[in-house]
């Protein structure tokens, strides 16, 4: 999947979905910042213990681009490889083959000193605050290793630039003398966001950064990144298994299912009109805060849980839980194609698929109709 | 404190009533109040929704009704809960022990933690079906395969003699739902049953509740936080802020028209999947802590509709703002709050 998430251009089919880049670089031309090709990461854990390892490949074969500006949402359900592949890619976890160029420079096989180097560009934010932060370090102290390792700054001007930090995360600069367990999630989490951005990164991975908030909590940190991403130019990795806030923070969007990207494409074209049958289903799962719209919709229940990662089923992976199966899909791997609109897609209805006028019968499908009420 | 009406009951029948329910936990500066004179009723087969942001007291409030609040750092300071007629405040420990079964049953959020990871997941759905149903080990072992089955979990056999960590998360909320449902109790409360699983799982979860509940006619108390869920599953809503209930609606008429400011603001602040939005709006600030609620009406600190009239005296009564909607606040004649279509 080596071309898989360059968007806009290598379409021949007209954009239909008419979409517009929100605070994003128009990406035509343009270098990117972050180049993941072909990334594999595996384990290899014991099924038994004393019996011989099994191989699990956990990201396998996973690429995608980052652009100057731009936030790409990376969704899917818990054990599909999001966090690993983003891991992967800080080599917090090392990867097993594939490339990752940032600015240029490969980070894979880099020596541990000058990744430590790279890092300065690309830093990570998690989920939990209450684990991220360590309950023994002043916020003072926490916030200022990163600009202790890449930054070379005297005491009092670290302890400006932290001050500066906690403001611009919305908080006031005395609270660097306080302790971690003084703070409320979210404030907890504006802290970690500002250790993230102190040594002035290019690129945040944020791994469901808003997930254990309160719904009002999380809306003011999306409302904070959003402003940290226009006034500093920051590129945002997103990763979050809600859709909703994916779609509302992201640019563009890539579905992930048992360690493969299977969908990518600009958020309005993946959300409004899906091209893979997993990503449908996905969608269709998410309940609407509507009582009509959510009683009309038509509900796709996957059956299930998601295969065991260590055996994976041959041909598409998705086929045993797939509505449309055909026999085709259970031998031969789908290969991405380009989607109608934008993306691309990894799925044979599109290629070996019922055709009508010369177009595959899916991209007729839209799961979440609008039905007036 | 002003009494509170009564939410209009939409069933025939009855299974629990709640009136004016005051639980109380201890703090470091003494006992505090964190449910202010709940009052509702629950009709048979019926599906309450209850929303709130976390620490507006809708846990505690059924966790009350399931007698499962640790004794000795809260009380139940006032009120009555009457389950098919029957007063479960009289009741002591031991016999409430009796009733939590085969009368009422709990899913919780975290199946990993509600489950004992020492005891097969068998073994303790058939513990449930001898203390209560009085079944031999053999008789309860069958039925619980039975229920296994039924929920949907495959192989039932063999995996009633697995231990909880060999289960995927919606396979260990699926064994919560068989021991809810081993006594066929008349209601089961469900406190973010959903929240910990992808959405697909939970699309399966919410299903399963359903098909249950159309099979044996239970009621269902439903805690989320999750407006998406609360629209899919409830018949009725009820919305808490600050220990108290602030609106209660049937659920159509909650989410179109909504007559308390705070159920405005929660429509308002959930992110769509279905279209683009382009600001979040959120309400501002926090919810009070516990033993800190402010004067007047509760919410006023972040009402964008506050008047002075809102912000001393007792908390504002329990409203009709129709025949079975009834809101909290002061001004919901003069508002028109916006709902969602």
């Amino acid at each position: 999947m080596t071309e898989l998430l360059r968007t806009s251009g290598d379409t021949t089919v007209p954009d239909t979905v008419g979409h517009e880049r929100r605070g994003g670089a128009d990406v035509t031309g343009v270098e990117p910042l972050l180049d993941v090709k072909d990334l594999q990461v595996t384990f290899s854990p014991r099924r038994k213990m004393f019996r011989e390892r099994v191989e699990l490949r956990a990201v396998d074969g996973v690429s995608f681009q980052l652009f100057p500006g731009e936030t790409v949402g990376l969704v899917g359900e818990s054990g599909c490889g999001k966090s690993t592949t983003a891991r992967g890619l800080m080599r917090l976890v090392e990867p097993s083959g594939g490339s990752v160029t940032l600015g240029g420079q490969e980070l894979l096989g880099l020596p541990a000193g000058k990744m430590r180097k790279a890092r300065k560009d690309i830093q990570m934010v998690f989920q939990d605050p209450y684990s991220s932060l360590d309950p023994s370090m002043l916020v003072l102290d926490s916030i200022a290793e990163p600009i202790d390792v890449h930054l070379d700054l005297d005491r009092a001007q670290t302890v400006e630039r932290v001050g500066e930090l906690l403001q611009r995360v919305g908080l006031p600069p005395e609270y660097m003398y306080r302790y971690p367990h003084e703070f409320s999630g979210g404030q907890r989490q504006r802290i970690t966001i500002a250790r993230a951005i102190a040594a002035d990164p290019r690129i945040l991975v944020l791994d469901e950064a808003v997930s254990a908030l309160d719904v009002s909590t999380q809306n003011q940190v999306i409302g904070l990144l959003e402003d940290l991403s226009r006034d500093a130019d920051l590129t945002y990795l997103f990763i979050a298994h809600d859709l909703s806030v994916v779609r509302h923070i992201s640019d563009r969007v890539a579905v992930m299912y048992l360690g493969q990207i299977v969908e990518h494409g600009d958020v309005d074209r993946v959300f409004d009109a899906p091209a893979h049958p997993y990503t449908e289903a996905l969608l269709s799962a998410v309940p609407l805060p509507s009582p009509k719209l959510q009683r009309s919709r038509e509900r796709i229940v996957l059956a299930g849980d998601p295969p065991d990662p260590s055996r994976v089923p041959p041909g598409c992976r998705f086929h045993t839980r797939c509505k449309y199966v055909m026999d085709v899909c259970r031998t031969v791997v789908p290969l991405p194609t380009p989607t109608v609109g934008s993306g691309e897609v990894a799925c044979h209805l599109h290629t070996s698929g019922p055709q009508l006028a010369g177009r595959s019968v899916r991209e007729l499908a839209t799961p979440h109709a609008v039905v007036a009420g | 404190m002003t009494r509170t009406l009564p939410v209009a009951r939409t069933a025939a029948t009855t299974t629990l009533e709640v009136e004016d329910l005051v639980v109380e936990v201890l703090t470091e500066d003494g006992w505090a109040t964190v449910v202010d004179g709940v009052s509702f009723s629950l009709g048979r087969g019926e599906t309450l929704g209850i929303v709130g942001e976390s620490g507006s007291g809708k846990s505690v409030t059924c966790l009350s009704i399931a007698g499962l609040m640790p004794p000795r750092q809260t009380r139940v300071r006032a009120g009555t809960l009457r389950l098919l007629g029957q007063d479960l405040t009289a009741l002591d420990q031991r016999q409430m022990s009796d009733i939590r079964g085969p009368k009422i049953a709990m899913i919780f959020q975290e199946p990993m933690s509600s489950l004992n990871p020492a005891f097969t997941v068998g073994d303790q759905i058939a513990e449930v079906l001898r203390r209560h149903e009085g079944l031999s080990r053999k008789e309860s072992k069958a039925r619980a395969i039975e229920l296994l089955d039924r929920v949907g979990v495959p192989n039932p056999a063999r995996r009633f003699g697995q231990y909880p960590f060999e289960f995927s998360g919606g396979m260990r909320q699926r064994v919560m739902i068989a021991i809810a449902l081993a006594c066929t109790p008349d209601i089961i409360i469900a406190d973010e049953p959903t929240t910990a699983l992808d959405v697909t799982v939970q699309a399966q979860i919410l299903e399963l509740l359903r098909e249950i509940q159309r099979e044996h006619g239970m009621s269902v108390i439903f805690i989320t936080h999750d407006l998406g869920v609360v629209a899919d599953v409830c018949d009725r809503v009820l919305v808490m802020y600050a220990g108290q209930i602030v609106e209660g609606a049937p659920l159509d008429e909650l989410f179109e028209d909504p007559q308390h400011p705070y159920m405005e603001g929660l429509l308002a602040a959930m992110p769509r999947m279905d279209q683009r939005t382009d600001a979040l709006v959120s309400i501002p600030g926090h919810p009070p802590q516990v033993g800190a609620f402010p004067a007047g009406c509760r919410f006023h600190p972040r009402c964008a509709y506050v008047r002075p009239q809102c912000t001393d005296g007792a908390a504002p009564p329990l409203e009709q703002a129709g025949p079975t909607h009834t809101t909290r606040c002061l001004r919901h004649l003069e508002l028109t709050l916006r709902g969602t279509t």
